[in-house]
C-alpha cells in the first residue's frame, strides 16, 4: 500500500513536470489546481473509491473461495452498490416519474448510472495553467473581485479527441460578461470560479464547440462573433449550469427523475441539443430561462417552474 | 491511505475535458449537407485502450439507404471516445450490439465516412416504434424523407 502511495505521487509530480515544463511557480499551480480539482470532485471520487475499496475487500475476504462463489459475491456486491446508488440518487421530487425503490430494475440503475456520469464530467477540473493565462487587465480583475471568476485568456492545446486554439478576452467581451454576471443570482454564479476565452474548440472530425465543460469553463470566441452561432449570453449560462451540476448535484438527479424518467426524455428539451441528454436539458433551458424567459414559459410550465424554483437563487 | 492513493490516481486520469454545446445544424441543413443517409443495425462492438480514456469501435451493416450511393449490407465501422458505461459528453454514443441507428454521413479528407456533426449524426432508433431519438427527438424518418422529397 505504500508503495501505491509512493506511485501516486511519483506520478502526480512527473505530470506536473510535463504539464508546465519543469517551471517551479507553475507546477506549484498545477498542484494548487489538482488539490482543488479533488475537493471539488471528491463526492464522486468518493463513491468511486468506496467501489474499488469494497470489490478489493471482498476479493480479499474471499481468497479461500473458488471463482463461482468469488463471482457471486462480486455480483452481489455490485447489486447493492447500485441499489445503493439508486436508492442515494434519486430524489423524490416527483414519485410518479421514477420508482423510487429501485424495482424498476435496469433501467432505473441504468438511468442513475447515467447522471452520475453527467455529473462527474461536470466536475472534471484543469489546471487552469496548463489552458489559459490570467488576465490581469482592470475589468478581469474587477470581475475576479467582484464575482470571484479568474478570467483567462486561453492557450493552444490538443488532445486524443479535442483541440483549441489561443484568444484572449476583448475589452468589449469583458463588458458584456460582467454585465450578464450583474443578471444573474449569487447562487447560481457562485459555482463558476472560471473562464478561458479560446478561438476555436473542435473535436477531431473538425466539428465545432461553442464551449468545453469542467472547470475552467472554456468558452469559444468564434461562436459568439456577430456572425457566431450563439449569443455570450446563452453559451455563458448554458456552461455555468454545467458548474452549478458539478457543485449542487441533486439538482441534476431532481431534473432527470422528473423529464428523464427512467432514463428516456418525456417530453421535448427547449432545443434539439437539449434532447441529447438531463445535463445539456437542463443547461439549454437555464439558458433559455435567462435570454427568452417567456418561451421557456410557453414551451414547459413544468421545466420553466422548477429553473425558477431550484436553479435560480 | 488505500483510498488517499485511488484518490490521486483518479484524479489524474479523469482530467478530460468534454466538448460542450456543439454547434447545431438546422434540420435541413443535416438533411441536405449529408451525403448518405442510412438506416443500420449495430453488428459488433470492440471496447479498446486509449490514451486518456477507453475508445470503441463500433461496425454496423446498412439496412436502408434513405440518402446517397452506398450499398445495403455494407459494413461501416466507427472509432468514438468513451464507451456505453463511460461515455465522454458531446460524443456520440452508438447503442450495443443488435440495435438500430439512423446515420447521417459525409467523407473525410481520407475518404472515409463520419458522422456528420459529430452526435448530430447518430440518431438512435427505438427498439419495436423506430421513434428517433437523440437530437431526432423532434423528427422521423418520414419527415427525413419528406424533406428529401423537396427540390
Amino acid at each position: 500500500m505504500k508503495k501505491l502511495r509512493r506511485l501516486s505521487v511519483i506520478m502526480l509530480l512527473v505530470c506536473s513536470v510535463f504539464m508546465t515544463g519543469c517551471d517551479a511557480s507553475q507546477i506549484v499551480e498545477v498542484i494548487g489546481k489538482i488539490a482543488q480539482g479533488v475537493q471539488q470532485a471528491m463526492p464522486a471520487i468518493k463513491n468511486v473509491v468506496d467501489t474499488f475499496s469494497n470489490i478489493f475487500g471482498n476479493d480479499n475476504n474471499n481468497n479461500n473461495n473458488n471463482a463461482a462463489v468469488n463471482n457471486a459475491n462480486n455480483n452481489n456486491q455490485q447489486n447493492t452498490e447500485a441499489n445503493n446508488n439508486s436508492q442515494a440518487n434519486v430524489v423524490t421530487v416527483d414519485p410518479n416519474a421514477e420508482d423510487v425503490t429501485g424495482n424498476t430494475g435496469n433501467n432505473a440503475n441504468k438511468s442513475t448510472e447515467s447522471v452520475e456520469e453527467i455529473i462527474r464530467g461536470a466536475q472534471i477540473a484543469v489546471p487552469y495553467g496548463q489552458v489559459g493565462t490570467e488576465n490581469t487587465t482592470a475589468a478581469a480583475a474587477q470581475i475576479k473581485a467582484k464575482y470571484g471568476i479568474t478570467m483567462l485568456d486561453g492557450k493552444s492545446w490538443k488532445d486524443e479527441w479535442n483541440s483549441a486554439t489561443a484568444d484572449k478576452w476583448t475589452q468589449q467581451q469583458l463588458a458584456q460578461f460582467a454585465a450578464i454576471m450583474e443578471k444573474l443570482p449569487a447562487g447560481f454564479r457562485g459555482c463558476t470560479k472560471g473562464f478561458a476565452m479560446q478561438k476555436d474548440l473542435r473535436d477531431n472530425d473538425g466539428n465545432e464547440a461553442g464551449g468545453l465543460g469542467g472547470d475552467p469553463i472554456m468558452i469559444s470566441s468564434k461562436a459568439v462573433v456577430e456572425e457566431g452561432w450563439t449569443s455570450m449570453a446563452s453559451l455563458v449560462v448554458h456552461e455555468m449550469t454545467h458548474q452549478v451540476q458539478a457543485k449542487q448535484p441533486d439538482v441534476l438527479r431532481q431534473w432527470a427523475a422528473k423529464f428523464w424518467p427512467n432514463g428516456k426524455l418525456a417530453k421535448s428539451s427547449i432545443t434539439d441539443y437539449g434532447n441529447t441528454d438531463a445535463g445539456e436539458d437542463m443547461a439549454e433551458c437555464v439558458a433559455e430561462y435567462f435570454t427568452n424567459p417567456e418561451k421557456m414559459r410557453q414551451h414547459d410550465p413544468e421545466r420553466y417552474d422548477f429553473i425558477k424554483n431550484n436553479i435560480w437563487k | 491511505m488505500m483510498r488517499a492513493s485511488l484518490f490521486t490516481i483518479l484524479v489524474m486520469f479523469m482530467a478530460m475535458p468534454a466538448l460542450s454545446m456543439i454547434r447545431t445544424l438546422p434540420f435541413p441543413d443535416l438533411v441536405k449537407t449529408s451525403e448518405v443517409i442510412v438506416i443500420a443495425t449495430v453488428a459488433a462492438q470492440e471496447v479498446l485502450p486509449g490514451e486518456k480514456i477507453a475508445k470503441t469501435t463500433t461496425s454496423l451493416t446498412v439496412e436502408k439507404v434513405l440518402k446517397g450511393e452506398i450499398k445495403a449490407e455494407e459494413s461501416l465501422q466507427f472509432t468514438t471516445p468513451g464507451t456505453k458505461e463511460r461515455p465522454v459528453r458531446d460524443r456520440p454514443v452508438f447503442p450495443g450490439q443488435g440495435e438500430r441507428v439512423l446515420l447521417f454521413l459525409v467523407k473525410n479528407d481520407e475518404g472515409a465516412w463520419r458522422l456528420q456533426n459529430g452526435m448530430q449524426g447518430l440518431w438512435p432508433l427505438e427498439a419495436g416504434s423506430d421513434k428517433t431519438l437523440g437530437m431526432g427527438f423532434n423528427y422521423s424518418i418520414e419527415k427525413i424523407q419528406e424533406e428529401l422529397a423537396k427540390k
